[in-house]
């Protein structure tokens, strides 16, 4: 008895002696020794250190996987016994959650994906490691050589909660890719619907109407346009025949004539379920906002001591005018004391008496914002407007509007009326595709003529695996954003918005953590340089971060649908992040949205109830909360 | 006499240590994964934190609670919970009428006992994607069966409609949780002494009067059981909402209240308001389990 409790007293003891120790021997693993910068500010690694065992946390789709064991491995063979990255593949669905979770508790993995939405927090909170010094020494990750909207994602001021390239703002992450949104089109049913394609650059039209070729070497005779002067328009009509050219952003309006015009081939061919095609699908009304200068939340300046400078307001239903700087006022305006070139659009601050700001709160704006005589534009830019100088674009509220449109809301089997003008019905409601996969399927399927969406849809594009687009020799490719746009009588343009989108980024951070941060940023320098970027854009996800990779045949791929591919290029230099980057978390983003996507695109609320709705009235306090001093 | 003889020692013994031993796995699993923790989140309830830095924190008093308390989403989420926690009381009735069922002589008892209590053993992870597929508004087997039936798929999107979304987690909830309860009840009604049956018939009671005043009464205990713990699950339910929606469902209709506490705590990081509705739900469960305690008294019979 007296040795059976002996042994037992030992098992015990071993047991709960066991986790502790493995959860000591866990807090001490042995990761190998850092990097260390030299004198010269090279990394490099010490004489009879021991090799830097890099922790790296990744999610994606197969192809996304496969070029990246590709990478380790090529990195580890090429940095054998100095670094090792040890790449771990976790569930996508709860990614960000683990990631969340992992670097609250302290124990995250030294290199791992943030989404552009998500890092600031991150940052505020102390979970990543600031970069910016090892960004600034780099040799290898040129920020120069890079598209200066997309590097500058990753900055931030922890102190002011400004992004980008703002004072005081540190690096945080790097793009480990970069995709624009762009419209993927199916041409064979463009065909099919009797619309010819061109591809003439805005600037190539005058060459193209002198006699020139188009993109595609076809002539304007060869189209059937010999005595027509082309002018700057995604699609029109020239004696009954339909054209779209696929290098000029549509207005909203040919967006909807296109769009219609496909639906109904697409209806007219098939017998069965013709509700379920659609011309056209975005899910997004960045491009229309931004494209008259509207945006949801505007910043207010404040000397309110309680906010670090400023708030911001919350204006998705700004109903005033917006302005731009008329084409042919080449000196420019000055605007409140700010100069404005030719074709730059008069900010919100701007463009409106800010005086109704004074001594209020965010927590004042709902009610602030049911007074729309409160909110006036200035007496300067009106005048302006009389004379000629700046042009008038739609309100924030009309062009939110017009993306509520497209929508195929009906009550009944009535289109519904939104802001006085009845809806469109080219575009599926969102419950209707229901997630991201969906709206991908949906086009492959050739339930979609249109969709806007972003570059790494490329590779499932292409995939001959079970994909209709290969198995019936569909013809696709891309086009521009649609872009605001008015024409005179002749089709020449006499206002116009700008082009504008967003695109998506995932970054590579490195967490406050690591013990191997030098080492980790070698592999992050690795996969945002040359080689990483080289082998992503290979396989068709991404556009590369350098600007002159991105303008070879290692992205374009001339080869390959889509062969329009340039236009990524154009549509990088002005597209950024969507609304879920503008502040630390999405707080401000769900309440609003969630009924946006649900009853008002379901056609179940009206656009006014929308914007009397409580879940829209409290995001004016909730914003409040981002910038107030901590 | 081996226990008076253990009684009887004085100082430490043998047993005593032995004993101490065996207890000291669960009590050090406690006092690390539910004492510390709880003891934690007392002190965040009152403090101004983001993540789980202590440093620059700030001592707030009952600033979280208040906040949360005039948060409407907080409000919000307790209507959900209760609003699917329907689903509680469904699960006892139906449990009851089909342990009743199965408590006849016939064929397959044991079969039909082990289907219905598979639910019960399943990942709720597994089980609630299965019902997203099933439910799905486009390729879901009920909307085909609706469109068989000449009706449009389109008005019912089971996970996008907010009238919609919780009636599907209660039949979620039903489907899933009725095996444990018949499982109880078909042993809490083999348990009921059959001489009260043979009395009631001979003074004339009918099976539906027997029923109600011997059989309801006797598994009287059974019941407050499944309705305890079924209060005390559903007001913490979060995996099934979650999974579904991580945004919250449409219009925030699949936000519980733990929903809600994970969303302030591990998705905005403010884990002073987080603690604070953890308390409050913690506070919230107690006192529901008290009332049920106190009515029981009421209604429960331990005496068969």
């Amino acid at each position: 008895m007296k040795k059976f409790l002996k042994a037992l007293i030992a098992a015990l003891c071993c047991v709960c002696v066991t986790p502790l120790g493995i959860s000591l021997v866990g807090c001490t693993e042995d990761v190998g020794d850092d990097l260390v910068i030299d004198d010269d500010g090279e990394i490099k690694q010490k004489p009879g250190a021991k090799e830097s065992q890099v922790k790296f946390w990744i999610n994606g789709d197969e192809n996304e996987i496969a070029v990246f064991r590709k990478l380790v491995d090529e990195y580890n063979a090429e940095n054998k016994g100095k670094v090792y990255v040890d790449m771990v593949q976790r569930p996508a669905e709860s990614y960000d959650s683990t990631i969340a979770q992992s670097l609250a508790q302290g124990n995250a993995p030294d290199v791992f994906y943030v989404g552009d939405s998500g890092y600031k927090q991150y940052a505020e909170l102390g979970y990543l490691y600031d970069i910016t010094d090892l960004v600034e020494r780099s040799t290898v990750y040129k920020v120069e050589d890079m598209w200066d909207n997309v590097v500058t994602r990753y900055k931030y001021n922890i102190n002011t909660y400004e992004s980008g390239d703002v004072p005081g703002a540190r690096y945080y992450g790097v793009p480990k890719d970069l995709g624009p949104t762009v419209i993927f089109y199916n041409e064979t049913y463009f065909t099919g619907a009797g619309i010819k394609v061109l591809s003439v650059a805005p600037e190539d039209l005058d060459d193209f109407n002198a006699g020139g070729v188009d993109d595609r070497g076809q002539t304007k005779a060869q189209l059937g346009l010999g005595a027509v002067t082309v002018k700057e328009k995604g699609y029109f009509e020239v004696n009954g025949q339909k054209y779209f050219n696929n290098q000029v952003p549509m207005s909203w309006e040919e967006t909807r004539v296109c769009a219609q015009v496909v639906q109904d081939y697409m209806r007219s061919t098939v017998s069965t379920n013709k509700e379920a095609y659609y011309g056209y699908f975005t899910e997004w009304w960045f491009n229309y906002g931004w494209s008259v200068g509207g945006n949801c939340i505007q910043k207010i300046p404040t000397d309110n001591p309680q906010y670090a400078g400023y708030y911001y307001d919350f204006t998705l239903m700004d109903d005033t005018k917006n302005y731009i700087v008329a084409d042919d006022v080449t000196d420019g305006v000055t605007v409140n004391g700010k100069h404005y070139n030719a074709g730059e659009i008069i900010s919100y601050q701007d463009k409106l008496d800010m005086s109704i700001y004074n001594g209020k709160t965010p927590a004042d704006g709902a009610n602030m914002y049911t007074d729309r005589s409160l909110y006036k534009i200035t007496p300067e830019v009106q005048g302006l407007h009389s004379e000629g100088k700046l042009n008038e674009l739609p309100s924030q509220r009309e062009a939110f509007a017009e993306f509520v449109r497209i929508g195929d809301i009906r009550s009944g089997k009535q289109l519904v009326t939104i802001d006085g003008k009845q809806a469109y019905g080219i575009c599926p409601k969102p419950n209707q595709i229901g997630s991201d996969g969906a709206k991908t399927d949906e086009f492959i399927n050739g339930r979609l003529a249109m969709l806007v969406d972003g570059r790494w849809n490329v590779t499932q594009f292409r995939r001959k695996d079970n994909n209709e687009l290969v198995k019936k020799g569909v013809v696709w490719d891309v086009a521009p954003l649609p872009m605001y746009k008015e024409y005179d009588s002749e089709g020449n343009i006499t206002v116009h918005g700008i082009e504008a989108g967003h695109s998506g980024s995932v970054g590579l951070c490195i967490s406050k953590t690591s013990k191997l941060p030098n080492a980790a940023w070698t592999f992050i320098e690795f996969c945002a340089g040359e080689k990483g970027q080289t082998a992503q854009a290979e396989e068709g996800f991404a556009i590369p971060l350098q600007k002159d990779l991105a303008n070879s045949e290692v992205f374009l791929q001339t080869d390959k649908m889509p062969k329009n591919s340039k236009i990524f290029i154009n549509a990088t230099t002005y597209e950024q992040a969507g609304d879920w980057w503008f502040l630390r978390d999405n707080a401000w983003i769900n309440d609003w949205a969630n009924v946006l996507n649900g009853p008002v695109r379901k056609g179940e609320m009206s656009f006014d109830d929308f914007y009397t709705n409580n879940n829209y009235k409290k995001t004016f306090a909730l914003l409040g909360n981002y910038t107030k001093k901590r | 006499m081996y226990l008076d003889k253990v009684h009887k020692k004085k100082g430490v013994t043998k047993e005593g240590v032995a004993g101490f031993f065996m207890s000291f796995i669960p009590v050090l699993g406690f006092l690390i994964f539910g004492l510390i923790p709880m003891l934690l989140a007392i002190i965040m309830a009152f403090m101004n934190i983001r993540g789980f830095n202590f440093n620059g924190a700030t001592w707030v008093g009952f600033n979280n609670f208040i906040e949360v308390l005039h948060d409407d989403m907080f409000w919000q989420s307790i209507v959900n919970t209760l609003y699917m926690s329907v689903s509680t009381f469904i699960n006892i009735a139906l449990s009851l009428i089909i342990a009743f069922l199965l408590s006849k002589n016939i064929k397959g008892k044991k079969v039909f006992r082990t289907i219905y209590f598979v639910p019960y053993v399943c990942s709720v992870a597994a089980i609630t994607l299965m019902w997203t597929w099933i439910f799905n508004t486009r390729f879901g087997v009920v909307n085909n069966i609706l469109k068989s039936w000449g009706m449009d798929p389109q008005d019912f999107d089971w996970f996008n409609d907010e009238d919609l979304f919780i009636p599907v987690l209660i039949l979620m909830g039903v489907w899933s949780g009725t095996g444990y309860g018949i499982i109880l009840y078909s042993a809490a009604l083999t348990n009921v002494n059959s001489a009260l049956y043979e009395a009631a018939k001979v003074d004339g009671a009918n099976s539906f009067k027997s029923f109600l005043h011997i059989t309801l009464p006797a598994i009287s205990p059974t019941t407050f059981y499944l309705l305890i713990m079924g209060i005390i699950g559903a007001l913490q339910e979060f995996a099934r909402p979650q999974i579904i929606s991580s945004s919250g469902g449409p219009n925030n209709v699949g936000v519980t209240v733990v929903f809600y506490l994970y969303r302030r705590g591990f998705t905005y990081f403010e884990m002073g308001p987080a603690s604070a509705t953890a308390w409050l739900l913690a506070l919230a469960i107690v006192f529901v389990t008290i009332i049920n305690f106190v009515v029981s008294k009421l209604w429960v019979n331990y005496d068969n």
